[in-house]
């Protein structure tokens, strides 16, 4: 992992997903919807847009 | 390619202002436009410098007009200052390669174009050549590999104040 990450805390992909998508969820979006939007931000912080921005 | 039209992102100065860590010079600007270093008091309303600066700072700011004449003004969202209020719009513009040419021709024109770039002289110390968006792939491939995604302060407080907010458990931490 880059530099940026050592103060990270590390937690499973799977668990992220399905805690945003539960959260997504009780915002009123359809499951499906939720699952999609939750994949996107979880794929966002697998390419470390998030973690270890860059300019 | 994912990139701001300022020399910074304004995730990085966030992050910063998390660490207690100072910028370097000429990336943030105090609501006066004097340059400072220190993330806190950015935050308090300063302004991120455009791409470009210090030398040619209109460059950047040409860009950023464009993006907002698209995302904003077209889209009817949002525009300028109006930004500011959350009405945020986004422009997606998509092209139809075979209206130019057969998608073969470009794929094979876009490898010869990325060949002649990782082929590229060199600075000593330079290991490698790398494209917009490959470092972003390669970490993806890493993590996935693992099955596991570390999130800096900044982004799991975020989490945590959504998920309480939301009676949402957060995911378990393996490790920090």
């Amino acid at each position: 992992m880059a530099d940026q990450d050592q103060d990270a805390r590390l937690v499973r992909i799977a668990d992220l997903g399905r805690c945003l998508a539960t959260a997504f969820e009780r915002l009123q979006l359809r499951p499906k919807d939720a699952e999609g939007l939750s994949g996107l931000l979880v794929d966002s912080e697998l390419r470390g847009q998030w973690t270890s921005p860059r300019p | 390619m994912d990139v701001a039209t300022t020399v910074s992102s304004m995730q990085r100065v966030r992050v910063a202002a998390q660490r207690g860590t100072s910028m370097p010079e000429g990336i943030i600007l105090d609501p006066a436009g004097r340059p400072i270093t220190d993330p806190g008091a950015f935050l308090e309303g300063g302004l991120l410098a455009p791409l470009g600066t210090p030398h040619a700072p209109y460059k950047g700011f040409g860009l950023a007009l464009f993006v907002d004449a698209l995302s904003g003004v077209l889209s009817g969202a949002g525009f300028a200052r109006g930004v500011a209020g959350g009405a945020t719009g986004n422009f997606l513009w998509a092209l139809d390669v075979e209206a130019f040419l057969p998608r073969r021709d470009f794929l094979e024109r876009m490898d010869a174009q990325l060949d002649q770039i990782k082929q590229g002289e060199r600075l000593p110390g330079v290991q490698e050549l790398l494209v917009p968006g490959e470092r972003g792939q390669r970490r993806y491939l890493d993590l996935t590999a693992r099955g596991l995604v570390p999130l800096a302060p900044a982004s799991w407080q975020i989490l945590a104040t959504g998920c309480e907010s939301l009676a949402v458990p957060l995911p378990a931490v393996l490790a920090r």
